[in-house]
């Protein structure tokens, strides 16, 4: 089986903990919601089992193995959304998404059909010939998505895939994310909308100052802490102040 | 909503007032170190600003201690008493010129570099618009960052030199100078009214000449042909019938005696010199061997003079030499020629020719004269050794101290300068030279006028007798101790012209445009007036201040114009239009700059041959020529009119900046109000370069390159210095680019080989540098999560992406070019050899750490700039014409070619092979940088 499988996962930055000891299972068919406050270590982890940094200690295996035994095979099986969608400006959104297809050297005809219809199906194609220095935030956060897709990945990182999205284009992500694992992936997401996370998530991972303090079901977690939302469980478990006594500070201070 | 309050309110109080300054003073400072476009260098690069702008500043400094040293050797040089006060300043004016467009030249360049930190962008707005500023308070310290970072430029490109100049260009010698401006032009003269127009034209410079004045009455004599017509006119004591020493103009009756020689076949020109001398005088060299052909075109190798004359330049180190002399010379110098042997004007290559064509006849070079020209022609006054009769009508020859000389009776040297003449005699010499047809020796004297090389320029050289292509006239003057001649005939027009002075050109500086002028008059053309002007260098104190005002407004004027343009175009064009248009007018006016800057010639040069060109008035750097002389003081009324056009230049540009600073003023809110994107493009399908990753990486490479303003000006950068350097090796003088068998243009030229191989190295390390600049590191994360390793195939994406960008268009345009001008073997082969240089270069390039292009960072601060600017600059002038050199002797023969390709074809090949090992995945690893740490503190609006 194709479970993601994070084991004392950690890492430091210049001496700083950004992931301490965190470990977590993320399995088929189910959507993982990864959440913390900023800060926690959440797209640090999402960068490492995506490959793109290596851990200080511990270590991530798919399907059993770990992934930097072959780490090129791992990239082949991952799609990874990351929390800044950070592109080449000056491509368009077709060449960047061809570029990225040829790159992971896939058959190009049956890849520019892909391309073509999921620009369409994104709403993106009437632009696809436009720098990406001229997309709004969302339309980048759609390339991203669909540079993500194009491979057919096993496993899926998402972090932050809502932020700039359109109403539309957010309830379908909502249920492309559902469909996705419904047929199978792995996907794990990570995002600050913790109502999209009740929804779509089936388990919840939260983390806070590094760790993992919470990892189960989100019915579950629910049940646990006695909260009628997830939002409840988050501000429990990760908020360590009263948002109302800052606020109250904050509105003092400036007056001051 | 504006961003700014552009019309104040009324609260001008104190604080306010303070406020104001503490703004104005961060936002100078904050303007100031930013004022090189750092982004076009690397977008993550602000921390090393002040590294990068002490660099440039060191480096303007070095340029500055190069000219001091400049300074140095040419007020040595001018302090020789032997250099004509005449060419004193026309050396003067070329060193100011030269100072001037070198300024221009910084300024510009600079003012390219901060092309947009000059007006307030878009983050500038973004950023403190949201601020308290005042738009005043940002325009003004915007304008005076500019200005500080304009006045440093110049304070430290002149630190040095600002001091050194002004005292050298004081020491030149007060003279009477040509005034270089034009007679009102007439039809061409005709020898029936030659008379009328030279005594008219010759009344001022006579008044000045006084040739009354020499002790014993100088005299001059003109004689001109036209269309089979002669006429003579006299000046001073001088008649029709004076004999004159007619010095150098004797080379071109040695050239002729080669040319009979070579055609009855009792000489080759390419016979070795060596088969001439008496028997063991010199044995066979084991390079190149001098020819006759060698001797009789200044191309021998050989010296000006011989070491054993005695005091140099001296009466008796002519006469009192012999062949003996002669002989021990050669014994001693051999008769090897370098390899790389250029024009040299050598007495001593003419004492040689003229030994060995009167050994090979078996009689004296005075015998040999007048047996094979004076006899047949008839001139029986021109003649080595004067009879009593012909004494009595020498003149006598007047020194540079207008005291009477001795005559020079030359031995060795006869064959170099030793004929004594008239101008009748010279004008049936010259009559031959015209009409070959009516010469007892017409084949000799059609080849004593092939052109056979060159000497400087596109001028050439055939039997001694020097060619200009632009006005179509052969010529050659002479000078002795006491006389000077020239002399110049043009076959097409079927005129031809004599002058003879019997003083020193020193005396009379206004003699060098006398020549030149009689040319003038019998083409038709423009003529320079023969009216004399006094001129004197400024004081010390006073040059410098003119120094220093000229220099100052002449980087004001380069730094407006590049200002102004950018402003009226940001004005007068939709901002998305402007965008586009802004990196198109960046590489236009870069290459205007390095273009023009190579292309320039003295003005002094100009102002003789050029001065009825309409173009000559529209360029800036000869305005401040004629500033600088204005305000110390020397101005010269052929540069009077370019003065006043500095002044309104200078006017006009500061005008027009001042304009667009104001319209910017009013107009900067809608910047912000403006997107800031380029519209959208469709691109042309790219071909295929290999497999799907090295496609990618190409292609990326390519539309990076295309599409990213600071890469292209980079990359434009390096291919303008290319270009700038091949035009400069086309221009050359033969001494750079070594001697070649014909024009710039022709086959195996050594400037066309330099040229293109010059053209392709700059292309290859620019496109390395370029490479090595990342667009985005944020967006670098896409490569990191791919699917690929270091290796073989990064390695081969990266060459090929070097070659698809460097070699492959420069080596088209070469083909292009080759197989039109030359022969297609010829072209073919070179074309070979610029193929595996550019791939070995490609390989050098792609040596090392592995990298994609485009996504590795790049820290400014930490290139040696001046270093490797110098080092690329003796490279390319010395490397590429030594490997061009090298080349066009491969090239001539079969064997050569092939073994240099094979050489060349293996080293390409080992170059592959060993990156291809080292790209092992083992033992590679794809390269990406971290960002900086502090990457979350820098404004990053972009």
């Amino acid at each position: 089986m194709n479970a993601l499988e994070v084991r004392k996962l950690a890492k430091r930055f210049l001496g700083a903990l950004a992931v301490d000891d965190v470990s977590f299972s993320a399995y088929p068919g189910e959507v993982t919601g990864y959440l913390g406050p900023n800060g926690s270590g959440k797209s640090t982890t999402m960068k490492i089992i995506a490959g793109l940094i290596e851990p200080s200690a511990g270590e991530v295996l798919f399907g059993g193995e770990s992934i930097r035994r072959d780490l090129i095979a791992h990239k082949r099986r991952t799609g990874y959304v990351p929390e800044e969608p950070h592109l080449y400006a000056h491509l368009s959104g077709l060449e960047y998404l061809t570029m990225v297809a040829q790159l992971r050297e896939l058959p190009p005809k049956r890849t520019a059909e892909r391309i073509d219809g999921l620009l369409r199906l994104f709403s993106l194609h009437s632009d696809r010939h436009a720098p990406i220095s001229a997309y709004s935030k969302g339309m980048r956060q759609k390339v991203l998505l669909i540079a993500a897709l194009l491979h057919d990945p096993d496993l899926l990182l998402l972090d932050e895939p809502f932020s700039g999205l359109d109403v539309s284009s957010a309830l379908i992500l909502r249920s492309l994310i559902g469909e996705l694992a419904l047929r199978g992936k792995v996907v794990l997401f990570s995002s600050h909308e913790l109502e999209t996370v009740e929804r779509v998530s089936s388990r919840a991972v939260i983390l806070h100052r590094g760790k993992v303090v919470a990892d189960d079901s989100i019915q579950n977690l629910r049940a646990l802490r006695s909260a009628s939302t997830l939002e409840d469980v988050f501000s429990r478990l990760a908020i360590e102040q009263d948002s109302a006594a800052v606020s109250r500070e904050i509105a003092d201070l400036i007056r001051a | 909503m504006l961003p700014f309050r552009v019309k104040s309110p009324t609260s001008f109080g104190r604080e306010a007032i303070a406020v104001k300054r503490v703004q104005f003073r961060v936002l100078y400072r904050e303007f100031l170190f930013r004022i090189i476009d750092l982004e076009m260098l690397s977008k993550h690069a602000e921390r090393d600003s002040r590294t990068l702008l002490g660099q440039f500043a060191s480096l303007l400094i070095f340029c500055s201690v190069i000219l001091v040293l400049l300074a140095w050797a040419w007020a040595a040089n001018v302090k020789n008493e032997r250099v004509p006060p005449l060419i004193q300043l026309t050396d003067a004016w070329a060193m100011q010129h030269f100072l001037i467009a070198t300024t221009m030249l910084v300024i510009g360049l600079l003012a390219l570099l901060s092309w947009d930190s000059t007006f307030p962008d878009r983050r500038d707005l973004l950023v403190l618009g949201p601020l308290p500023v005042r738009a005043r308070t940002l325009f003004l310290a915007k304008i005076a960052a500019v200005a500080t970072a304009l006045g440093l430029a110049l304070a430290a490109l002149h630190a040095g030199a600002g001091i050194a100049w002004p005292l050298a260009l004081a020491q030149y010698h007060s003279t009477a100078a040509p005034a270089l401006v034009f007679d009102p032009p007439l039809p061409a003269v005709r020898a029936s009214n030659f008379a009328s127009v030279m005594n008219q034209d010759m009344t001022p410079m006579l008044c000045h000449l006084d040739l009354a004045a020499v002790d014993g009455g100088a005299g001059l004599v003109i004689g001109v042909s036209t269309h089979g017509q002669r006429r003579i006119v006299t000046y001073g004591t001088a008649k029709c019938d004076s004999l004159f020493e007619i010095g150098s103009i004797t080379k071109t009756f040695t050239g002729l005696l080669l040319a009979q020689m070579a055609v009855r076949g009792e000489v080759d020109l390419r016979d070795p010199v060596r088969d001439f001398l008496p028997p063991r005088t010199v044995a066979s060299p084991k390079g190149f061997e001098a020819t006759l052909l060698d001797l009789a075109t200044h191309h021998s190798g050989l010296p000006p003079m011989p070491d054993n004359t005695g005091p140099a330049n001296q009466r008796e180190s002519f006469t009192n030499y012999h062949a003996s002399d002669l002989y021990d010379f050669i014994q001693r110098h051999g008769l090897e020629k370098p390899s790389n042997a250029t024009f040299l004007y050598s007495n001593l290559g003419f004492a040689v020719l003229g030994a060995a064509l009167a050994n090979r006849a078996g009689t004296s070079y005075p015998a040999l004269l007048q047996r094979n020209i004076t006899e047949p022609l008839r001139m029986n006054d021109t003649v080595i050794a004067l009879s009593p009769e012909q004494r009595s009508r020498f003149l006598q020859g007047y020194g540079a101290d207008a005291r009477p000389t001795p005559a020079w009776d030359l031995d060795a040297f006869a064959s170099a300068g030793g004929i004594r003449s008239t101008a009748v005699d010279m004008l049936t010499y010259l009559k031959a030279q015209l009409h070959p047809e009516t010469a007892p020796f017409r084949a000799a004297l059609i080849e004593s006028q092939k052109f056979r090389d060159y000497v400087a320029g596109n001028m050439r050289i055939a039997l001694a007798w020097v060619y200009d292509p632009g006005t179509g006239v052969y010529a050659h003057d002479g000078a002795t101790g006491g006389f000077t001649s020239y002399t110049c005939f043009d076959p097409h027009r079927d005129f031809a012209a004599v002058v003879l002075l019997n003083a020193h050109p020193v005396k009379f500086p206004m003699l060098t445009v006398l020549g030149e002028h009689v040319r003038q008059r019998l083409s038709g053309e423009p003529a320079l007036s023969l009216t004399p002007i006094s001129v004197a260098p400024a004081g010390p104190i006073r040059s410098f201040f003119a120094y220093w005002i000229a220099m100052i407004a002449a980087g004001v004027f380069m730094f407006c114009c590049v200002l102004g343009l950018q402003g009226v175009a940001a004005q007068l064009l939709p901002r998305r239009w402007f965008l586009r248009a802004s990196a198109f007018l960046q590489l236009v006016v870069f290459c205007v700059l390095l273009i023009g800057y190579f292309l320039q010639r003295s003005p002094a040069s100009v102002l003789i041959n050029d001065a009825h060109k309409p173009w000559l008035a529209w360029v800036p750097s000869y305005w401040f020529v004629g500033l600088y002389q204005q305000v110390s003081g020397s101005l010269h009324p052929a540069l009077s009119p370019f003065a006043m056009r500095a002044w309104m230049g200078l006017f006009a540009s500061g005008l027009i900046t001042a304009a667009a600073y104001a319209a910017s003023y009013r107009t900067v809110s809608n910047i912000v109000e403006q997107p800031d994107i380029a519209p959208a493009f469709r691109s042309g399908r790219l071909p295929r370069f290999g497999g799907l990753f090295q496609t990618a990486i190409v292609h990326f490479s390519i539309r990076s390159l295309l599409r990213s303003r600071r890469h292209r000006i980079i990359f434009a950068f390096y291919v303008g210095a290319g270009l700038a350097f091949a035009i400069l090796f086309l221009n050359a003088p033969p001494e750079l680019t070594g001697p070649t068998e014909g024009g710039s243009w022709d086959p195996l030229s050594i400037p066309l080989l330099a040229s293109t191989i010059a053209v392709m190295g700059v292309s290859v390390i620019g496109a390395r540098k370029v490479f090595s600049l990342p667009l985005d590191l944020r967006a670098n994360w896409i490569f990191r999560t791919m699917p690929f390793r270091a290796g073989r195939q990064c390695v081969a994406a990266r060459r090929r992406a070097l070659i698809a960008i460097s070699v492959a268009p420069v080596w088209a345009i070469s083909a292009g070019l080759l197989l039109w001008l030359w022969p297609w073997r010829l072209a073919a082969a070179h074309l070979a050899v610029l193929l595996f240089f550019g791939i070995i270069l490609a390989e050098f390039s792609v040596d090392g750490v592995q990298r994609i292009p485009f996504t590795c960072s790049y820290l400014p601060g930490k290139s040696k700039i001046y270093l490797t600017f110098w080092l690329w600059i003796s490279l390319l002038l010395f490397g590429t014409i030594e490997a061009a050199l090298n080349e066009r002797d491969a090239l001539t023969s079969g064997a050569g070619t092939t073994a240099m390709l094979l050489g060349l074809g293996l080293a390409a090949a080992i170059c592959i092979l060993r990156n291809n090992r080292f790209a092992h995945p083992s033992r590679a690893e794809l390269r990406h940088e971290e960002m900086p740490a502090d990457q979350v503190l820098t404004l990053d609006l972009s």
